[in-house]
This record gives structure tokens, C-alpha cells and sequence, in this order.
């Protein structure tokens, strides 16, 4: 290490040398440069200056604001903007919804069909692969009729 | 925070109590006179109160939030008035009286120094050293990228030293 070095280091980092990339190197070098360790001294006098807080707030200047704070009405927020507002604000729960969402909806229709008796089946899959409902219907109870002819004595 | 976004003045108030002085502060040292200090931190306030609902918890904390709208207040109102700066004067001092009168000469020299410098520098340096942000929020603070706030920090480091080293000299 060298002056130069040690000097912008002292510049990217501050005083503190434990916070810098290598602080043993530093100290070693700070033993044997005397003009670093009073480059050093003075970033040192500089940040506790710039760190000490002795100043005050003026004891009115808290009631001067509050007294000009202007009454406002509450901005109405729309319904949807609402229901948004419930959500998370990080974004991580959009990939999670997404692929929550065709999962529940598999489950659900799992458990109705699960639901359905046996002779309801029959109706259920023509419901479910027929393209035109009447006609569905209509095959259905063709279907039952002819069953209740056969059973007939 | 989101008592006051919902209009409530004693959470305001209890809020505004909590940054007060920090913010007031860092405004007296950033624009190195008290009565421009009084306005800049009024205004932020009265900012705060009208924009409450714009603040999303999570994204940046309160008070890099407040120091953000600060800053552009600050950057649209007086960074171009070219005021005479008078005798800078301090509220309150809480120091042991013995030593008073040193460390007011100090904080008078280094004020001094402070008020040459460029006012991003100076931000950056009060921000950092004064106000304990970290370098990533500074660069929040100052609309910077994390690499720019650094850089700007560390040209504000050499030249507020290298003008105190002068002004050691001089001295001698």
C-alpha cells in the first residue's frame, strides 16, 4: 500500500478502516506513513463534525405546521384500487397466483366429478364434450326412454 | 404511517415529532441558514401530509422517503436563489459549556468549508456522515444509482479534507 492508495480508500470508505476491503494492510500501513495517519486524523475530525446532531428543531416550528396543514377530504379510492391495495405490494405473488390458479381450478372440478352418482355420469360427460347442449339433452333422454322400453315387461 | 394516509392529524403529529430535529437538522447544514432551513422543512412536511397516499411501505423506508422529498424541494427551490448567506446561528447546542466555545469554532470552520462545497456533494456527505443513511439509500435519496452515489461521496470526502488540510495550513 502507498500514500495514493490509502488516501482514496480513505475516500471511498470513510474514517472507520474496519469497514474498508482490507483493513489489516491498512493498519500495518498506518504504523509506518505518518502523513496517513494524519490524513486520517483530519477524515476523522471531519466525520464527527459532520455526525454530531446538536441542532434542534425551533420549540414553534412543529405547531407552525400543524396549524397550516390543510383540511383535506380523504381521496376516494375506487373499489378496485381497494381490493388491490389487500395484496402484497412486492411482486412476488403474481408467479405464485398464477400458478395457483389452474391447480385450484383442477381441484375443483376433480371434486364435483367426484360428486356426481353413477347415473349422473353419462349426463355429465356428454354436458362436458358436447358442443350443443339441446342436442345433448335431447340424446339423453332418447337414451333413457329406450332403457325404460327395454326394462318394460 | 398509514394512520396519517388515512388523514389523521395526531398520527401526523407524533410522526412529525419522531424526524423533527433529524430533518431540521440536516436542512439547516444543507442550506446553511435557519430561516430557509424553517421553510424547506415546513414545506416537506406539508408535502408529506398531501402525498401520504403516494408512500408505499416496503419500497423505501420513511425516512429515506422524507429526505427524497426534501431534496427536490430543495433542488427546486433554492439551489438557484444565490441568497447571501448570513451569520450561520444555532438553535439549541446541548454541549458540555467548558468546551462550547471550541467545538462552535470547529462547527463554525467546517461549516465554512461545508458551504463551498457543491450542494450534491454536500447532501451526500450530510446524508451519509450526518443523517446515518446508508450509501444505497442516499442514492435513493438523491434519484442516483448506487455507483454514482459512491463516487459522489468519495469526491465530497477528498475535497472537504483537502480544504481542511488548507485550511490548517493556512493557520500555521
Amino acid at each position: 500500500m502507498n500514500i495514493e492508495t490509502f488516501n482514496n480508500l480513505l475516500d471511498a470508505h470513510g474514517a472507520n478502516i474496519q469497514s474498508w476491503p482490507d483493513p489489516q494492510s491498512a493498519q500495518e500501513f498506518l504504523q509506518h506513513a505518518p502523513q496517513a495517519r494524519e490524513e486520517l486524523a483530519r477524515a476523522l475530525v471531519i466525520e464527527r463534525e459532520l455526525a454530531a446532531k446538536a441542532t434542534q428543531a425551533p420549540t414553534a416550528l412543529a405547531a407552525q405546521i400543524l396549524n397550516n396543514l390543510p383540511d383535506q377530504p380523504t381521496p376516494s379510492t375506487p373499489l378496485w384500487g381497494e381490493l388491490l391495495s389487500l395484496f402484497p405490494t412486492e411482486q412476488r405473488w403474481i408467479p405464485a397466483a398464477s400458478a395457483l390458479v389452474p391447480l385450484l381450478l383442477g381441484f375443483a372440478l376433480g371434486l364435483n366429478n367426484s360428486g356426481l352418482a353413477a347415473d349422473d355420469q353419462e349426463d355429465y360427460y356428454l354436458w362436458v364434450f358436447s358442443d350443443n347442449l339441446e342436442q345433448a339433452a335431447l340424446d339423453a333422454s332418447l337414451q333413457s326412454s329406450l332403457l325404460n322400453e327395454g326394462d318394460a315387461p | 404511517m398509514s394512520a396519517v394516509q388515512r388523514q389523521d392529524k395526531s398520527a401526523f403529529a407524533s410522526l412529525m415529532a419522531r424526524h423533527l430535529d433529524s430533518l431540521y437538522g440536516y436542512a439547516i447544514r444543507l442550506t446553511q441558514e435557519p430561516s430557509n432551513a424553517e421553510d424547506l422543512v415546513q414545506e416537506t412536511w406539508l408535502r408529506v401530509w398531501a402525498n401520504a397516499n403516494k408512500y408505499r411501505k416496503g419500497k423505501v423506508a420513511f425516512s429515506t422517503w422524507l429526505h427524497r422529498v426534501l431534496h427536490n424541494l430543495f433542488v427546486d427551490q433554492y439551489r438557484r436563489k444565490q441568497r447571501s448567506v448570513p451569520e450561520f446561528v444555532e438553535a439549541v447546542e446541548r454541549d458540555d459549556p467548558w468546551n462550547l466555545h471550541a467545538q462552535r469554532q470547529t462547527k463554525a470552520q467546517m461549516d465554512h468549508l461545508l458551504r463551498q462545497l457543491p450542494d450534491n456533494q454536500r447532501a451526500a456527505l450530510l446524508l451519509f456522515h450526518q443523517q446515518g443513511f446508508s450509501t444505497r439509500e442516499v442514492a435513493a435519496i438523491l434519484c442516483l444509482g448506487e455507483r454514482a452515489a459512491e463516487s459522489l461521496l468519495a469526491r465530497a470526502r477528498r475535497a472537504l479534507r483537502q480544504s481542511y488540510t488548507e485550511q490548517i495550513d493556512d493557520k500555521e
